[in-house]
């Protein structure tokens, strides 16, 4: 029994405890280290200058210390000494850090925007999910959420801002993150260059779910992304279930746009099924995902505005959940 | 230390005596014996002085409203009228048998008082504490009654307490057909039966705390429930509502960006017929229930507690709050009457 329990322990708590943050490294859809932007590039290019560069200074340190312990003691001059500090105590940090600096200031974003953006996308951080509209041409807003889509090689300007508490917009594979702060608007711009899905989250603490408050981010060719955004923008037509949604309140926070709900509250959800995650990467679109998430969604995500459906009769909930996996 | 130790022994010993006292049998548990004599009058003189000390503290609300004397009336011939009588009826049998009788309240008691010892209770006595601590306004409306009882003739009682209908049904306290009595009372009738069964369930068992209706539903059957709802709950809604252009917006477009969605669009008529209608239903009802899921959240219970907890609960209840003071009353207004 104990032992049994000492086991588990180490299998459920120590093991992962050591080998996520490890494992963290090779995944490929959430890194800085498999660049798919340019600013990303230039940051990871950075990276591993710095890790280089790193690496010799401290051969180099530790090569003295060793030689310094081990070494024959010779007394040296004092000529020798002062040139000694001189260059490896105030020279070589000062050149060092300079290089540096030029480097990391070489990378600075472009602040005079002078070219117009290729596509502009209003982004609303809430406590925890992600609230995205597309600027067509017209300048209209195509509302949906917690899912982006970008067109490889062409930059997007993010519209960032929040209705609460300070989030922060971040991209790892595509570029730098962005603060998201309430009462204010920052601009920020990435250019993916590979397609693949990635993954976006944020990153600045912003209460209990501020780990479950992550997007799929799909980089598709300049062409797949037209048809993408064409498929967005259309409405869907009012189907079996959409009496159900309405009457159990759903649309008083949520819209499915070209029905009657048209709630501007919670997550638009007018091509839901399409996505690849819901709750803001917490879950997975199937019919027991809903299922559960519809029973009891602070039991996924602490401290979400979306209440229990528990009340609902079970095929009442079953009714809804079919029509939400036909909203693609 | 040493010159302490024999102080620590007798301190220790003085302690186990205290607590060898109960254990020797000697405290006398029968009602009669402690009812006359020293015991007695040491346990009213400690519990006059305890109300007396607790209640100094207590913010007395404005008690002159008719529509609260009316919701205390109602309760007290539901549930105290059978043991400490009434304007109607001499207390029932079963109160004289017990020891301390109850007092007939025929004098006059400070309100803060009344307060502390309707919602707490007296030990050793037969008078328990309120149902539920969650309802200090259903406090202060028995309050209201009982300020005025001492100088109240029968015929006044009767009208307050059961308004022509039994005494005791649904109807003395909701109205002949459940319109609530001119706003003193949620209206039933524009509820559906559904609607009526949740909640009488919920207060049965408990979830859904209030000391008058918890009283009140203890001992339906299922069955009552059911033939309760149905006699009063209808499905034909109210013309809509009309009141304050603060509480029309609130009801109608919700308050964005507080995450307030529109009231109408589970409480109108499109919503289910198992989501309560608000419109022409009692305005301190209203009142009282948003107050009640702004502070409780869940905790106020009924079937679809958790929807209005995350619609309107505060995260602190000193605020910020998601709906104003202000916003309360622009709703109690718009749907209410």
């Amino acid at each position: 029994m104990q032992q049994g329990q000492r086991r588990s322990f180490l299998v459920y708590r120590f093991v992962p405890l050591v080998c996520v943050p490890v494992l963290a490294g090779c995944v490929s859809e959430q890194s800085m280290l498999h660049p798919a932007g340019e600013d990303a590039a230039a940051i990871a290019n950075l990276f591993w200058v710095m890790a280089a560069g790193t690496v010799v200074i401290w051969l180099i340190v530790m090569g003295i210390t060793v030689y310094a312990v081990l070494g024959k003691k010779r007394p040296k001059t004092e000529r020798f000494a002062d040139r000694f500090i001189l260059v490896g105590g105030v020279a070589f940090p000062t050149i060092t850090l300079a290089a540096l600096l030029i480097f990391g200031l070489a990378l600075l974003p472009d602040w005079v925007r002078s070219h117009r953006p290729d596509l502009r996308v209003h982004i609303t951080a809430e406590q925890y999910w992600w609230r995205v509209a597309y600027e067509m041409p017209d300048g209209s807003l195509i509302n949906t959420a917690n899912e982006l889509h970008l067109p490889a090689s062409q930059t997007a300007e993010f519209v960032l801002t929040s209705t609460d508490v300070i989030h922060s917009f971040w991209i790892p594979n595509l570029g730098g993150k962005m603060d998201v702060i309430p009462g204010r608007t920052n601009l920020w711009r990435l250019k993916p260059t590979d397609t693949g899905v990635y993954r976006g989250v944020c990153a600045e603490f912003c209460g209990p779910s501020h780990a479950l408050m992550a997007f799929p981010v799909v980089v598709h060719e300049p062409a797949g992304f037209e048809t993408w955004l064409a498929g967005e923008a259309a409405d869907v037509e009012e189907r079996e279930g959409h009496a159900l949604f309405v009457s159990a309140g759903c649309g008083a926070c949520h819209a499915v746009r070209g029905t009657s709900a048209d709630g501007a509250i919670g997550p638009d959800l007018t091509h839901f099924a399409g996505r690849r995650t819901m709750a803001a990467g917490t879950l997975p679109i199937t019919a027991d995902g809903l299922q559960s998430w519809l029973i009891d969604p602070s039991h996924h995500k602490p401290d979400v505005r979306m209440p229990a459906y528990a009340s609902l009769e079970a095929t009442e909930r079953d009714a809804l959940i079919a029509y939400l996996l036909d909203l693609k | 230390m040493k010159r302490l130790a024999p102080f620590l022994a007798s301190a220790a010993a003085g302690a186990l005596l205290l607590l060898a006292i109960p254990l020797t049998g000697l405290l006398d548990h029968a009602v009669h014996s402690a009812g006359k004599g020293v015991v007695n009058w040491y346990n009213q003189l400690a519990a006059r002085q305890s109300i007396a000390l607790r209640s100094a503290m207590i913010a007395v609300p404005d008690l002159d409203d008719p529509k609260m004397v009316l919701r205390g009336a109602g309760h007290f011939q539901l549930v105290c009228a059978a043991c400490h009588g009434s304007p109607e009826a001499p207390p029932a049998q079963l109160a004289r048998d017990l020891s301390p009788a109850p007092p007939q309240l025929t004098s006059w008691r400070p309100d803060a008082r009344l307060f502390q010892t309707v919602k707490y209770g007296i030990r050793h006595t037969a008078m328990p504490a309120w149902p539920t601590d969650m309802r200090d306004d259903e406090v202060w409306d028995m309050v209201a009654f009982l300020r005025r009882l001492p100088t109240m003739d029968a015929e006044t009682y009767a009208m307050l307490a059961h308004g022509g209908a039994e005494p005791g049904s649904c109807a003395s306290c909701h109205g002949q057909d459940g319109e609530g009595r001119g706003g003193a009372f949620p209206r039933l009738d524009i509820q559906s039966p559904q609607y009526l069964a949740d909640a009488l369930l919920a207060f049965r068992d408990g979830s859904r705390p209030s000391g008058t209706m918890m009283s009140a539903a203890r001992q339906l059957t299922d069955e009552e429930i059911a033939e309760f709802a149905d006699l009063y709950g209808h499905t034909a809604s109210l013309p809509p509502p009309d009141g304050s252009d603060l509480g029309r917006t609130i009801a109608l477009e919700g308050i964005v960006s507080r995450d307030v969605p529109a009231c109408e669009k589970c409480h109108g008529p499109i919503a289910r017929t198992d989501f309560p209608r608000l419109s022409g239903q009692s305005a301190d009802y209203l009142r009282r229930q948003l107050h009640l899921f702004q502070k409780y959240g869940a905790e106020r219970g009924g079937q679809h507690a958790d929807i209005m907890a995350k619609v309107i609960e505060d995260a602190l209840e000193e605020g910020p709050h998601r709906l104003e003071p202000e916003a309360i009353e622009a709703l109690a207004d718009y749907y209410g009457h």
